[in-house]
């Protein structure tokens, strides 16, 4: 159960107004959420031209969605997840996989308590780097988590998958992490 | 604490440091987070090592763009979507529908030394000569009906005539040429139809690949234009090409080999599965246009180039007069997209252009490096393309209008 807070609560007063059709309310919604939505995308596409794209894309998908609009995930969570779809489909279309199921396998656990120690002793620019270096589904997990902080339930509507699921995945982000910082990358 | 709770608070708390840590847990939770650390070691390690991981990754994210190019065009389009699509004009090269007074052949090769097949296997340019008879008639409803609507009777292709403008028809300032590649009535598009755009397919000899299924690129109506090579094509359901170099579409049976070479198009109907073939010695280069369902993608024979798309949680009009055309503008030339009425989108094939939102000239610094190849996926009205480079550019624009503009009917 979350707990409805005056700005969460503000914005999804701003979502009933675009369904009315006030564009001042798209407006607003653009200026809270130009920003992290187009991060978002880049980071999905890598592509800057393609993700302003999908950025005007997910815009107008929201506004003629906005009806649609259930108000169980935050309107950050909710941006995200038409953002993610649309990727999703636009990729997919073009023959990329956003996740490959190759990627899903279970990772070996490194020894939890060296490599939780490398993993503290590494510089923060070291980290970064193997974060960059992450399968799209271990790299996107903490990139909503961290650079969106989005709750657990925001992040299994973005991601289409359920509660539990979206414990796991972050644990298995930070086991790839772990095997990304060592000097070889491989998993032995 | 019992050993056993304590267990399961260890569990339940390593699974909640991650939002611990971005700050997302409920006060509750938190408070029990904040309890069982002062006791575990552990967990300690842990939430350090997630706070290092938030700390990268919001490090590994910094160069990310800061802003996009504002919500003007998002207005305009906006605009568009409240008004019914365009039903006034129609872009000089589409048939002038009441004259036929434009109506030529592109090349003055009319392609009729070609031998006669046999039957299930049609060189398309004797398919053509075969329908010159029937289909001049059919012209002749065109030209004096003064509406499209009469030429879309059950035994009448929907394909249209390819025409150019007149050669003495004025072009729009900075378009130096506009060429109709190929353009047919898509009367029926499948209500899930989100995927609009323009392919370019290369098949290796002996490839097969079936068009208008699921399972390759998508369910629903497709053109397509041969651009070198020699493709086979056999559907399960009558389908209509012309052969280049003539404007008389023809219709193919179901089951029936149909040949097309260079230059030749064709158009295949919602619910029609085509199956494309290479049975030559040399790749095939097939652009295909089409509104369909999303696919999965061609066979591996096929390399399949997504030459410029959009996608649409609304279907689009029905019917819907869908034409490509390659246009090439001027050097330093700055065009108004309206110019060419019911673009959804384009291709940049070559030299350098830059879609902007007016007439000014784009700063470098705001413009975006659209050198070809580029895709050109959202071009809403009010944007202006730009052709920044030294060279002319050619572009490739697909476009959807209204079949019957004379009727002035709503497009939805």
């Amino acid at each position: 159960m979350a707990i409805q807070h005056p700005i969460q609560e503000e914005e999804r007063n701003v979502v009933a107004r675009m369904a009315l059709g006030d564009r001042a309310a798209l407006a607003e919604l653009y200026e809270r959420y130009e920003r992290p939505v187009l991060m978002y995308l880049y980071h999905l596409t890598a592509d800057r031209g393609l993700a302003e794209e999908l950025l005007q894309d997910t815009l107008m998908a929201a506004w003629t969605g906005a009806s649609s609009y259930a108000g169980e995930a935050s309107v950050h969570g909710w941006l995200l997840g038409i953002a993610r779809r649309r990727t999703h489909d636009t990729l997919r279309r073009r023959a990329v996989r956003l996740v490959d199921s190759s990627e899903l396998a279970p990772l070996p656990d490194p020894d939890p308590e060296p490599e939780d120690l490398a993993l503290l002793e590494a510089e923060r620019e070291e980290v970064a780097e193997a974060v960059n270096r992450l399968a799209m589904i271990h790299r996107e997990v903490l990139i909503l988590t961290f650079v969106h902080d989005l709750s657990y339930q925001d992040l299994a509507e973005v991601l289409g998958i359920p509660l539990g699921t979206v414990k796991s995945r972050l644990h298995q982000a930070k086991r790839a992490l772990k095997v990304a910082l060592r000097p070889d990358g491989t998993p032995s | 604490m019992s050993t056993a709770s304590g267990l399961a608070t260890h569990e339940h708390v390593s699974g909640l440091l991650p939002a611990y840590v971005n700050g997302t847990l409920l006060p509750d939770e938190r408070a029990a987070v904040d309890a069982h650390l002062k006791d575990c070691s552990s967990c300690k390690v842990d939430l350090a090592t997630w706070q290092k991981v938030q700390s990268a990754t919001r490090w590994a994210m910094h160069a990310a763009p800061m802003s996009s190019r504002g919500l003007d065009q998002m207005w305009t389009a906006l605009d568009a979507l409240a008004a019914p699509m365009p039903t006034k004009t129609i872009p000089a090269s589409a048939p002038a529908f009441g004259t036929g007074s434009n109506l030529r052949p592109l090349s003055s090769n009319p392609g009729t030394s070609r031998p006669n097949g046999l039957w299930r296997r049609i060189p398309v340019a004797n398919l053509a000569t075969a329908a010159v008879i029937l289909l001049t008639l059919l012209a002749s409803v065109v030209a004096f009906s003064g509406r499209f609507r009469q030429t879309l009777s059950d035994e009448q292709p929907a394909m249209l005539p390819v025409v150019t403008a007149p050669e003495d028809a004025a072009l729009p300032a900075g378009v130096l040429e506009d060429v109709t590649l190929m353009q047919g009535v898509f009367d029926v598009i499948p209500p899930d139809a989100t995927w609009t755009g323009i392919e370019r397919n290369t098949m290796a000899p002996g490839a097969a690949w079936d068009v208008g299924t699921s399972q390759t690129n998508g369910e629903g109506p497709s053109l397509y234009r041969v651009e070198s090579g020699t493709l086979t094509i056999q559907a399960d359901g009558p389908i209509t090409v012309t052969s280049a170099g003539w404007n008389q579409p023809a219709t193919v049976p179901a089951g029936t080999d149909v040949v097309l070479s260079a230059g030749d198009q064709g158009y295949t109907p919602s619910g029609v599965k085509a199956r494309f073939r290479n049975e030559s010695d040399v790749p095939v280069i097939v652009i295909v246009a089409g509104i369909t369902t999303i696919g999965w993608g061609s066979s591996p024979e096929v390399r399949n180039e997504e030459l410029a798309w959009s996608l649409t949680e609304n279907p689009a009009m029905e019917p819907a007069l869908v034409a490509v055309r390659r246009v090439t503008l001027e050097a330093g030339a700055a065009v108004p997209i309206e110019v060419f009425p019911g673009v959804a989108v384009g291709y940049v094939e070559s030299g350098q252009v830059i879609a902007a939102n007016s007439l000014a000239s784009p700063t470098p610094s705001s413009a975006l490096p659209l050198r070809a190849p580029y895709a050109l996926l959202a071009l809403h009205p009010g944007r202006v393309l730009h052709v920044t480079g030294p060279e002319p550019a050619t572009v490739l624009l697909m476009t959807i209008n209204n079949p019957n503009p004379l009727e002035g009917t709503p497009m939805d």
